[in-house]
């Protein structure tokens, strides 16, 4: 099987400050990967890589055989196409969120793929079932919980239904119970197939079955 | 550590209730949309953010205190604004130019090109004025070009964390300086939220949005409640601190050798100008 996502000797600055060194990386269609590392150690960088947020100094990323550069994600159909595949759910829900309501969060998607009003009725109504949040769905995202707020932005992210799903620290701040609701959640989301990656600073916390972890030491290179 | 194990039962659960549609890719064709507005936009927020973060790690001369530079432009402003002698300007401009030689290439374009700009501004705004005073209707665009250079220059080789200590230094009261302080902070906090929620917008931009404007409204109204927030979480804070309304900030001024190159240098320029003016 031919490589989903392939990093080739990449490296990213910040300033000449390095936060990608020499990073080589495969990833196949529907495999679980778990980034560990300690605290600025580029984990969060790789992936605003991935989401063609940044781009390398040098080195190549190709994502399902295609080439992301600046010049490829100018094309706008390409860029959307490529949005399309990749679910981002960020660190801080609270810079994700930015509709006034839940519903309208979650529709976001839908009414950007020119769904009509009743088939994005239905899928916001199956996610925000599945996720146990329908009775927040004309609530203001600003007012829930940092466990609500993070099920919000999953289903706003899913409600695209991507082909690969990416969380960055999804555990951060969250107390013992959305901790396991989450871990669950990737638990199930992982079985149906479709390719995960997750950062987390210990990867004894998130290390579920059949996971391929991939740890960045502080020299910002893959172990 | 806690460690977190799942529950085998309510993955499970959660497995048998989702969504059949997330087990399948889409066929997805998206339409072309323009969407250089949002671009421009994450690029502008990003651009200045760039610009305070660049401000903060400025490099500091060790010899000049921010306190002394803050005085000196103040001056040379004073100065250059009363002035009517070509010869005063010409020498303030030799000396800024002898000052420019010493930054790298980067921060004289990040000099220049404001100060250009306004002295390009003055000159097309007082052009008018050429058909009757030809002789010294330039001293205006050059009067310009000189205090802005001053200003630019002073607040690229300054943080504004000295800056604003320093006016401490100049009497200004506590409570300005400790506005301005918190006002630079949270341009950077919320410059920050900003940005991160038009890169969500940005992210999730995956077909037609017929309602751009709207998005942006909701990203303005979000970082306003942000603000709102932090707002009164520093106010709280700040209380729980025993805040009662009164700044103070430490200046401690012992006197030193570079103390007299100071006063020279203040010195010079007064005798330069009172001399070009024909008082001396």
């Amino acid at each position: 099987m031919t490589a989903l996502i392939k990093l080739s000797h990449i490296n990213y600055s910040y300033e000449k400050i390095p936060a990608l060194h020499d990073i080589s990386l495969e990833i196949k269609s529907g495999e679980f990967i778990l980034l560990t590392g300690p605290n600025g150690c580029g984990k969060s960088t790789l992936f605003k890589l991935l989401n063609g947020l940044i781009f390398p100094s040098s080195g190549k990323y190709f994502f399902d055989g295609q080439p992301i550069t600046p010049l490829s994600l100018k094309d706008n159909l390409t860029a959307k196409k490529f949005h399309k595949r990749i679910g981002y759910v960020f660190q801080n829900p609270d810079t994700q969120l930015f509709n006034p309501t839940v519903y309208d969060e979650v529709a976001f998607g839908p009414r950007q793929m020119a769904f009509t009003e009743s088939a994005t009725a239905a899928r916001v109504t199956e996610l925000l079932d599945f996720l146990k949040i329908s009775h927040l769905k004309n609530r203001a995202p600003y007012h829930l919980s940092g466990g609500e707020k993070k099920k919000v932005s999953i289903a706003a992210v899913l409600a695209l239904n991507p082909d690969v799903l990416m969380m960055d620290e999804p555990l951060n701040g969250l107390d013992e119970k959305s901790q396991i609701w989450i871990k669950d959640f990737i638990s199930a989301f992982s079985a149906v197939g479709k390719t995960m990656l997750i950062t987390n600073h210990e990867r004894d916390l998130l290390n579920i079955k059949d996971s391929r972890i991939i740890q960045f030491n502080e020299q910002h290179q893959l172990v | 550590m806690i460690q977190i194990k799942p529950s085998d039962d309510h993955s499970g659960k959660l497995l048998t209730n989702m969504p059949a549609w997330l087990g399948d890719n889409d066929d997805y064709q998206p339409v072309n949309d323009n969407e250089n507005f949002l671009s421009k936009t994450i690029l502008s927020v990003i651009t200045k953010l760039t610009a305070l973060r660049e401000n903060s790690t400025a490099h500091t001369d060790v010899f000049f205190t921010a306190s002394f530079k803050i005085f000196l432009t103040i001056l040379l402003i004073l100065f250059i604004s009363l002035s009517h002698q070509l010869l005063f300007l010409s020498i303030v401009l030799s000396g800024f130019l002898i000052y420019l030689c010493s930054l790298t290439g980067c921060t004289i374009l990040r000099i220049l090109k404001p100060a250009a700009f306004a002295a390009l501004f003055s000159l097309l705004i007082i052009l008018p004025a050429a058909l009757f005073e030809r002789s010294s209707f330039f001293l205006l665009p050059f009067k310009v070009f000189l205090t802005t250079g001053a200003v630019t220059a002073l607040a690229l080789s300054t943080p504004f964390y000295s800056i604003t200590k320093a006016l401490g230094g100049l009497h200004i009261p506590g409570l300005f300086i400790m506005i301005l302080d918190l006002t630079v902070k949270y341009i950077v906090l919320l410059g920050h939220t900003a940005q991160e929620l038009l890169t969500a917008l940005h992210l999730r931009s995956v077909g037609k949005n017929h309602q751009k404007y709207q998005s942006l409204g909701n990203i303005l109204g979000m970082t306003f409640i942000k603000s709102q927030e932090y707002a009164l979480a520093t106010h709280d804070a700040m209380l729980c601190r025993c805040f009662t309304g009164e700044y103070h900030i430490s200046q401690q001024h012992h006197m030193e050798i570079r103390y007299i190159v100071y006063v020279m240098i203040i010195i010079i320029l007064s005798s330069i100008y009172f001399f070009t003016e024909g008082y001396l």
